[in-house]
């Protein structure tokens, strides 16, 4: 028998779970393995550890914020409020060229203001428009990589689930993240909504836009139409920015508010549309935070083994800023594009803040720039999940997505590192 | 309107059943869920109440934030174990929808035994720890609750977990055997597949989530976020 | 969790989420291969740590929230980790080798003491008022007006009697002994803008907490004094204290100015009431298993060097109060509460009897009694009538000295290892 040592049996693990993560083997599952392997391989360091962490890990009263968040976003689909916010989004930016593109992208920034969750936009907007968009005489594939895109905008914009998992792991505060996150998404919507306006008018998709005429009248109709889902925005978020809730609390008014205004309007008549929301939350519980469970181990022994030191001062040893800045984007983007978002945040996140520290970032703006990078991630292969939500819903194949998501995603980076190379622009960090 | 919303159906015909007396077939599907919701519903009520009374009168329950972090580890847990009952537990299948029944059943073997690794090892574990906080009779400031019974949630939900996994093993080897489609599936909605052993042979198999663009036209953005994979969110 | 920095404290318990306190050095940021490609590259350079005393080697990990920007020796708030982490490397020409992981890399102020307790790690940091989550008998130390001064907490705590009589018990029962103290402090109430609004200016008296939200932490002595003196008492973490100070979700909290200050209270406070009521003391926790299975050498030296750097960590309390927080009105200048502008309100003897007589325990018993029938638990043999009046009584012995600078370190726990 060969005798293996720690180091190898490290890197074998390393790739087996890299492998099994291929075969279609549950991310929590992956990640699982991952940690348990790495505690058996520190014998100093028990594996009981795990079994602490499924416990304390979850001891946090700011994730309550993230079923409630989701219940909202799930209620206004059932309620069919979602439809209201279409109009609304398609009266204010449907008149430029690439009409119905527009609205779904425009439709994404508001829907995610609302659920926190971008996955969730993008399956939902993708049910709603593309077979619209489709009809209209767009490039299924485009049409597809425009809904994806645009689902990313709901993880910078706030309030955003990612953001609430970030700041909980790294104790930054949440409402400061969620106001650092105005600017750049509403940059990145802009930068989104730029490129889909060029590429239909070179190609000709979509509906002559004159169809829908700008009118201020028609904004302020389909707005009052929309009051519901509008209103729970202003909750939302007015309530957290103003100071008067913490996220969690913001999440559990609106779910009232929701819900009285959703039966009072006529819009939730069965309490099976409340329960089976709730469901579909849970699940998404059910999910993720097991996940942050494993993916928080698999962190502390990389700590315990001091394998980041070794990474991290290998960055800071670069010197030059702009060195270390391209070094940083270069591993942002490798590993937004190969690991789920939540293990992103908990093994990357570390590694490069005593970076980002030392060229002066603070941490909620570090925080911003961090999970754009992880935003990008959604429509980079080999594992972007935006791509392969989109590309399920509409059985287009996931590469020709991909493909047709190259010109966002060079605009994405493009925005993305305005904000890395000139921190100040983002007025409210 | 058509209601082609899958989940919802499902909660019907669950709700049907249950009329009906089948009390048990509601209850194989949703036990968890059943649970966390309450217990979800409870957490949302305290933390409203709690909002307005320090809003209007300037008071909180003092202990108020242990019992909705305590409440909260039970939601997590017991939604894991319900996400394994509903195949949700995010993955990337993109090769494995391509594969025979025969590679993909080779392959849920794999899970089934990294289920065993992984959350048996949380389970095992967390029986000492669970000790420990017995031992220590810590009670939440302000009531008599042990604390125990919040770190209860560990071990009763990484054991719920175990089960859902052995009921996973039978229905899928028996849908195996019988031929029918096995390929996995991670949308994050509730399938409506009957577990129930005494389906009386074939199981019904509608896959909540079988029909996802077609019903836009309806509006139908409803189960949505499901497939959403929502890993992010 | 994860997190990062501050959480800090003391708090018992509650700090489970941790939180910025904005200070970039926060983190130590260890981490993660996060690629694949990364882990490749580097799992071919690294040593495993086993954390076992092998052969002629001692390899121990420690973990703690603390970050050496904050909680160095010559910081604001001081720990001797990081020295006593130096000296043991040199003076043992590094066979014996310390690992402080610090910034919850591996557990925080909520964690870190029950995982040492459970050998995942060998050592781990609590105050004792984090430390009641898991060892509820140490709320006993923390009952309001015990301890006289900086000076007397140090040398009761570290006392020959109460090793004997209380640590070695303790140790018996929970496989876990005081492995090193941080520098002393007492606990005062530190506010927001918005509580010199709710009284109308200084805070000086019980009557001005009136209307007034402090966060405290899960042991229940603070909780009994603040609520006696009128304030709401909300349990809150550390992070979210630092954001409810700035949005009114609460108005302070109760702790120590220099574990304030280090943990980014600095920015949200206005003003400091020296009530100077409770123990602040922050521990790191050890292993009796681990610690009796080390090599006699190492064991000694490591005894040695944690209670030589405790000592001198203990002997500059008066000069860090003094010279880098800024107890004074107004605060010296060069002090972090002059630099912050924060008022610091030092009570008058008269002004400080007012706090002190309505939660002092001898003058009311009645307050305290869950503290004290559970310390009695462990049946401690003491030569008062319940281990309470024991400590009272050292803690006014003759002997305590005037300033921390005189307190000497003389029991420890290496002393001790052979009777657990
Ligand atoms: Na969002
Ligand atoms: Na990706």
């Amino acid at each position: 028998m060969i005798e293996l040592s720690p180091e190898l049996a490290l890197l074998l693990l390393t790739l087996l779970c890299a492998a099994l993560f291929v075969l279609g083997v549950q991310i929590f599952l992956v990640f699982g393995l991952w940690a348990v392997g790495f505690h058996a391989l520190s014998p100093g360091f028990p594996v009981s550890n795990v079994s602490v962490l499924a416990f304390s890990e979850l001891e946090s009263f700011t994730y309550v914020a993230i079923p409630l968040f989701v219940l909202v976003g799930d209620l206004i689909n059932r309620a069919r409020i979602s439809e209201e916010i279409i109009e609304f989004s398609r009266a204010c930016i449907g008149w430029l060229p690439g009409s119905t593109g527009n609205t779904s992208i425009g439709c994404s920034a508001v829907f995610s203001a609302i659920t926190g969750s971008n996955a969730a936009t993008t399956a939902s907007v993708g049910k709603a428009l593309h077979p619209v968009m489709d009809r209209e005489g767009y490039d299924d594939s485009y049409a597809a990589a425009t809904i994806a895109s645009g689902g990313i905008v709901g993880t910078v914009l706030p309030p955003s689930v990612l953001l609430i998992v970030y700041g909980v792991m790294y104790g930054v505060s949440v409402p400061d993240m969620f106001i650092a996150g105005i600017v750049p998404g509403i940059a990145i919507l802009i930068g989104l909504v730029v490129v889909n306006t060029a590429l239909s008018q070179r190609h000709d998709y979509g509906m002559d836009s004159s169809e829908f005429e700008f009118q201020a009248r028609r904004v302020l109709k389909t707005a009052w139409e929309a009051k519901v889902g509008l209103g729970t925005i202003v909750i939302l978020l007015g309530g957290i920015y103003v100071g008067l809730f913490t996220p969690s609390e913001a999440a559990a008014v609106a779910v009232f508010y929701i819900l009285l205004s959703a039966v009072a309007l006529g819009k939730i008549t069965r309490l099976e549309q409340v329960v089976s929301a709730t469901f579909t939350s849970l699940l998404l519980i059910g999910v993720i935070l097991p996940i942050v469970v494993v993916a928080v181990a698999i962190q502390q022994n990389l700590s315990y083994l001091g394998i980041q030191d070794a990474v991290s001062e290998a960055i800071l040893s670069l010197g030059e800023p702009w060195l270390i800045i391209l070094a940083m984007m270069v591993i942002m983007l490798a590993t937004g594009s190969v690991l789920a978002s939540v293990p992103n945040i908990a093994l990357t996140v570390p590694l490069l803040t005593p970076a980002a520290m030392e060229l002066g970032l603070d941490p909620v703006t570090w925080a911003i720039i961090f999970i754009i990078s992880d935003a990008i991630g959604f429509i980079t292969p080999p594992y972007g999940l935006n791509l392969y939500i989109i590309s399920g819903i509409t059985d287009i194949d996931y590469m020709e997505v991909t493909y047709e998501a190259l010109p966002y995603l060079a605009m994405l980076i493009g925005v993305w590192s305005l904000f890395f190379i000139f921190p100040e622009l983002n007025v409210l960090a | 309107m058509t209601e082609s919303n899958a989940a919802v159906s499902a909660i019907d015909r669950f709700l049907t059943g249950a009329r009906d007396g089948d009390l048990r077939t509601s209850l194989e599907r949703y036990f968890e869920g059943y649970v966390a919701l309450v217990l979800l519903a409870v957490v949302t009520v305290l933390v409203f109440v709690d909002v307005v009374n320090r809003t209007l009168r300037g008071t909180q329950f003092v202990w108020g934030l242990e019992v909705i972090e305590g409440l909260f580890i039970w939601i997590t847990w017991l939604s894991a174990a319900f996400a394994v009952r509903h195949s949700s537990h995010l993955r990337f299948t993109l090769l494995r929808e391509q594969w025979s029944a025969r590679r993909n059943y080779v392959m849920y073997w794999v899970e089934w035994l990294l289920w065993f690794v992984v959350v048996g090892t949380i389970f095992w574990y967390s029986i000492p720890e669970l000790e420990r906080s017995v031992e220590a009779g810590r009670i939440v400031v302000g009531t008599s609750i042990p604390d125990t019974l919040f770190y209860l949630a560990v071990p009763v939900g990484t054991a719920l977990i175990l089960l859902r996994v052995l009921q996973e093993i039978v229905h899928v080897t028996r849908r195996y055997r019988s031929g029918e489609s096995i390929s996995p599936d991670a949308s994050i909605e509730l399938e409506e597949r009957s577990f129930a052993s005494d389906a009386g042979g074939a199981d019904e198999d509608v896959v909540a989530d079988d029909a996802p663009a077609a019903d836009a036209a309806d509006g139908d953005a409803a189960t949505v976020d499901a497939d959403s994979g929502g890993e992010n969110r | 969790m994860i997190s990062t920095p501050d959480e800090t404290d003391e708090s018992d318990g509650t700090v489970r989420q941790p939180t910025d306190d904005g200070g970039p050095t926060r983190r130590a940021y260890l981490g993660s291969l996060g690629a694949i490609a990364t882990a490749g590259a580097t799992a071919g350079c690294i040593e495993l740590a086993t954390g076992e005393g092998g052969g002629d080697t001692t390899e121990f990990t420690a973990g703690t929230f603390a970050h050496e920007g904050g909680h160095c020796m010559d910081c604001v708030s001081p720990s001797p980790g990081w020295a006593i982490s130096e000296a043991l490397e040199d003076r043992s020409d590094g066979d014996v080798q310390m690992s402080l992981l610090g910034e919850n890399q591996v557990c925080d102020s909520s964690t870190c003491g029950g995982k040492a307790e459970r050998g995942i790690v060998e050592a781990g940091y609590g105050s004792i008022g984090n430390g009641t989550n898991f060892w509820p008998e140490n709320n006993v130390w923390l009952l309001p007006y015990t301890f006289p001064s900086r000076a007397a907490l140090s040398y009761t705590l570290f006392d020959e009697r109460i090793w004997e009589q209380y640590w070695v018990p303790f140790a018996q029962r929970y496989g876990i002994v005081p492995f090193y103290g941080w520098t002393p402090e007492l606990r005062n109430l530190l506010l927001s803008p918005d509580a010199t609004e709710i009284a109308g200016g200084r805070v000086r008296t019980p009557e001005d907490l009136e209307g007034i939200r402090i966060r405290r932490t899960a042991s229940r002595p603070p909780k009994v004094a603040l609520e006696e003196w009128g304030a709401t008492a909300p349990e809150l973490s550390w992070g979210d204290t630092v954001q409810g100070m700035d949005t009114g979700v609460v108005h302070g909290l109760e702790t120590w100015s220099g574990v304030g200050l280090a943990g980014g209270m600095g920015e949200v406070m206005d003003q400091v009431t020296l009530v100077e009521f409770m123990c602040g003391q922050g521990v790191m926790w050890a292993s009796t298993d681990w610690l009796q299975g080390l090599p006699a050498d190492h064991r000694e030296l490591i005894a040695d060097v944690t209670r030589e750097l405790t000592e001198e960590a203990i002997q500059q309390a008066d000069e860090v109060i003094d010279d880098r927080v800024g107890h004074d009105d107004p605060p010296p200048e060069g002090t972090d509460y002059a630099e912050q502008g924060i008022t610091v309100n030092v009570l008058e003897d008269d002004e400080l009897e007012a706090w002190r007589e309505r939660v002092d325990p001898m003058d009311n018993p009645e307050l305290y009694e869950t503290e004290r029938e559970r310390v009695a638990d462990l049946d401690l043999d003491v030569p008062t009538e319940d281990f309470y009046e024991y400590i009272y009584e050292i803690a006014r012995e003759s002997d305590v000295p005037e300033s921390a600078a005189d307190v000497t370190v003389d029991a420890w726990w290496g002393e001790y290892l052979d009777r657990i």
